[in-house]
């Protein structure tokens, strides 16, 4: 939306102002629920506990560099895509396949599961609580590069209804026999929100500080971009498109 | 003496009262149902006169509008029985609110609808309502919870007793009307080592018709697209399908299926259903029971053995109303011969649904889900003597799998998924969807009136 002021008048300045804002109001939103890189609801990779809506799909992909990846091993970038719904209100599922690029053997990548279960719902003065596993499928087997169970707990707080600012705390144990664990302690992270709509965040995955941004449209298009471990020549990205199947 | 006599007198009269105003009582006691009977029957004539014209001109528009089996018939003054079978709109709910729309310009003349749905003219559920529950919903008068207190779901057979007492015939029959589906058919085999991504693509073109009441017919061929899964790629076009399946309702909530043909799956023979369901719905036990042989054409040779394979599966389902989400669990015998557990877990969201099932069954357990997207257009061509048609669903199955074990051939008209959405409690949480179609439809019907300059009702 380009205006252009040709006279300079006061009143051809707030209508665009205006007009602006409004547009600017429309593509805003305030929503919770945000996809990470990972598939599932994250400051950026990992959990908070937000879960998706009832009724609502996501699909997207995320993109992280080596070496900083686990699958295929620290030489090959990971490229994972991934659908989650909102399967009933507080229960999340995603289902994520994840490559490992330029690998020697084709393959479709590490396919993997997840469920996650808001057993407290955020109230004024309360944190969310929630309870995740992912890569379940292969709890008996050798195959779970991602395995992780955790308890996390998540606090937003607007300001003016404008700006919003997120914390986020959990801890993860490896009581699952897997090949690799994630999430393996404490992990957290922090997130200021500006009209719902742009994102500064910062978190520690138990092993590094990363830092990014994020956007979100309309609760129907959301992006992150990730400096891994602070570094900005490790950029790990993804986008998420979301589509509810149902109003009520 | 004199005093005598005027007692005798005092009585008398009193008597002579007492007799004179019982008679007048017994008079008006005897006299008085044939006032009120005449006077109650002069006004029920004339209600009833106007309530068959609403339900000639009723039944005339639903038909118009695409509805089949349509049957309107007054019950009694102001009360009016609409039966129909909705194969216009892709989603039941917007089919009943399509058909509360086409009712609601004589809203002020009912007082009480009864609704029966039908497929394949065979009673699914009937419900009544009073129009002024449903306008004092639609204009947020009342909540949704309060309108659905005031939903009655009848039972099938009363519902048609009700309807059968009318002796109406049905408008724009659905019996011998063709529809040509064209339906894609996408299989994946994903993660083997030589290449991952493996697709057959096929086109499935399917001719249906219903031959008489619960009475279908199917067949269908497959076209190879594209194919880089089977072992028989050199296959250009072949059966796919050709079936028939007979739907019987038993009153109260029983339904029985019979198919005999050739299915899907390469299988042919004879395979029985039957579900009866509980508590509105939400509670259904289910049986189906096979027996088939294998068949299969190519280059230009039959391939086939006897009928020689009996295979069954038992179950139940329990549909947790609150949340329109459904659990299940099966016991059967399958094609290989394995025997096993299913349990599964689904929830329909809005018109899309999404099942995610475990089968233990021989030395073998996996997991997997089944995805069900709908498919533009929501509204289809009007049934016709031909119809060229899409499909409703877009069906997506994936399951991790390492072995046959488990299999069991597709229905194409699967008495497990005859009654749909039409159950009692998806109606009353989706009363919101309902709203919304009504409102559309008064919205269209509005412009339209008003665009031809004509008095609204």
């Amino acid at each position: 939306m380009i205006c252009q002021i040709k006279n300079s008048t006061k009143s051809n300045a707030s209508r665009c102002w205006i007009l602006t804002s409004t547009l600017f109001l429309l593509v805003c939103n305030n929503s919770k629920a945000q996809i990470g890189l990972g598939g599932f609801n994250a400051v950026m990779t990992v959990p908070t506990a937000h879960t998706l809506q009832d009724g609502r799909v996501a699909v997207g992909f995320g993109f992280i560099p080596k070496p900083y990846t686990v699958y295929g091993g620290p030489d090959y970038d990971n490229f994972a895509y991934f659908a989650a719904v909102g399967f009933l209100p507080g229960v999340e599922i995603s289902l994520r396949a994840t490559r490992a690029l330029d690998y020697y053997l084709p393959s479709i990548g590490d396919r993997m599961a997840s469920v996650r279960l808001r057993v407290v719902p955020e109230t004024r003065w309360l944190p969310a609580l929630a309870i995740g596993v992912h890569d379940v499928i292969a709890i008996q087997g050798e195959e779970g590069w991602f395995n992780a169970l955790y308890a996390v707990a998540t606090k937003d707080v607007h300001a003016f209804k404008f700006f919003s600012f997120g914390a986020t705390a959990g801890y993860g144990v490896d009581w699952i026999k897997a090949r690799a664990h994630e999430f393996n302690g404490l992990f957290g992270g922090l997130s200021f929100g500006i009209g719902g709509l742009l994102f500064v965040k910062g978190e520690y995955d138990t092993q590094r500080y990363n830092f990014g941004f994020g956007v979100s449209a309309k609760s129907l298009l959301s992006a992150n971009l990730t400096f891994i471990d602070g570094r900005r020549e490790h950029a790990a990205f993804g986008a998420t498109l979301q589509y509810r199947f149902f109003r009520k | 003496m004199k005093k005598d006599k005027m007692k005798n007198d005092k009585m008398k009269r009193t008597i002579l009262i007492f007799v004179s105003g019982f008679v007048r009582l017994m008079a008006f006691i005897a006299i008085a149902p044939l006032y009120g009977q005449s006077h109650s029957a002069s006004l029920t004539n004339g209600d009833m006169a106007r309530t068959q014209i609403i339900c000639r001109e009723l039944q005339g528009n639903l038909a118009r509008a695409g509805f089949e089996n349509v049957l309107c018939a007054p019950q009694n003054a102001g009360s009016i029985i609409i039966a129909y079978e909705n194969r216009r709109y892709r989603y039941d709910i917007t089919a009943l609110g399509m058909v509360l729309q086409t009712a609601s310009r004589y809203f002020s003349e009912i007082n009480r609808l009864v609704l029966i749905i039908k497929r394949d003219d065979v009673s699914v559920i009937a419900l009544q309502m009073a129009p002024v529950d449903l306008e004092a919903y639609v204009t947020s008068q009342i909540t949704a919870r309060e309108f659905e207190k005031r939903i009655r779901f009848l039972a099938i057979n009363e519902a048609e007793r009700m309807m059968g007492d009318a002796a109406v015939a049905a408008s724009n029959s659905s019996f011998r009307k063709v529809d040509l589906t064209l339906q894609p058919m996408l299989n994946m085999q994903l993660g083997n080592r030589e290449d991952p991504y493996k697709f057959k693509v096929d086109l499935l073109p399917t001719v249906s018709t219903v031959l008489a009441r619960g009475l279908t017919t199917e067949f269908s061929l497959s076209i190879p697209l594209a194919d880089e899964i089977s072992f028989k790629k050199n296959e250009s076009l072949r059966l796919y399908s050709l079936t028939l399946s007979h739907f019987l309702s038993l009153g109260r909530q029983t339904y029985l299926a019979n198919h005999l043909g050739y299915f899907s799956g390469e299988r042919y023979g004879l395979v029985s259903q039957a579900a009866h369901y509980f508590l509105n719905g939400n509670l259904a036990f289910h049986s189906r029971v096979d027996y088939t042989g294998f068949l299969y054409y190519a280059d230009r040779a039959w391939f086939y053995s006897r009928l020689n394979l009996w295979t069954y599966q038992l179950g139940a389902q329990w549909r947790f109303s609150a949340y329109d989400l459904r659990a299940s669990v099966q016991y059967g015998k399958y094609l290989f011969g394995d025997r096993g557990a299913r349990l599964a877990l689904g929830r329909q969201l809005g018109e899309a649904w999404l099942d995610f099932f475990a089968i233990e069954t021989g030395d073998d357990r996996w997991i997997g889900f089944e995805l069900g997207l709908p498919l533009f257009p929501n509204r289809r061509l009007r049934p016709q003597r031909f119809r060229l048609n899409l499909p409703e669903h877009y069906r997506f199955k994936y399951d991790y799998v390492t072995s046959d074990l488990g299999q069991q051939f597709r229905l194409a008209h699967d008495l497990a998924e005859f009654r749909g959405t039409l159950t009692a409690n998806y109606i009353c949480n989706h009363l919101y969807e309902l709203r919304q179609c009504f409102l559309t439809g008064e919205r269209v019907r509005i412009t339209k009136t008003n665009n031809k300059s004509i008095e609204q009702p």
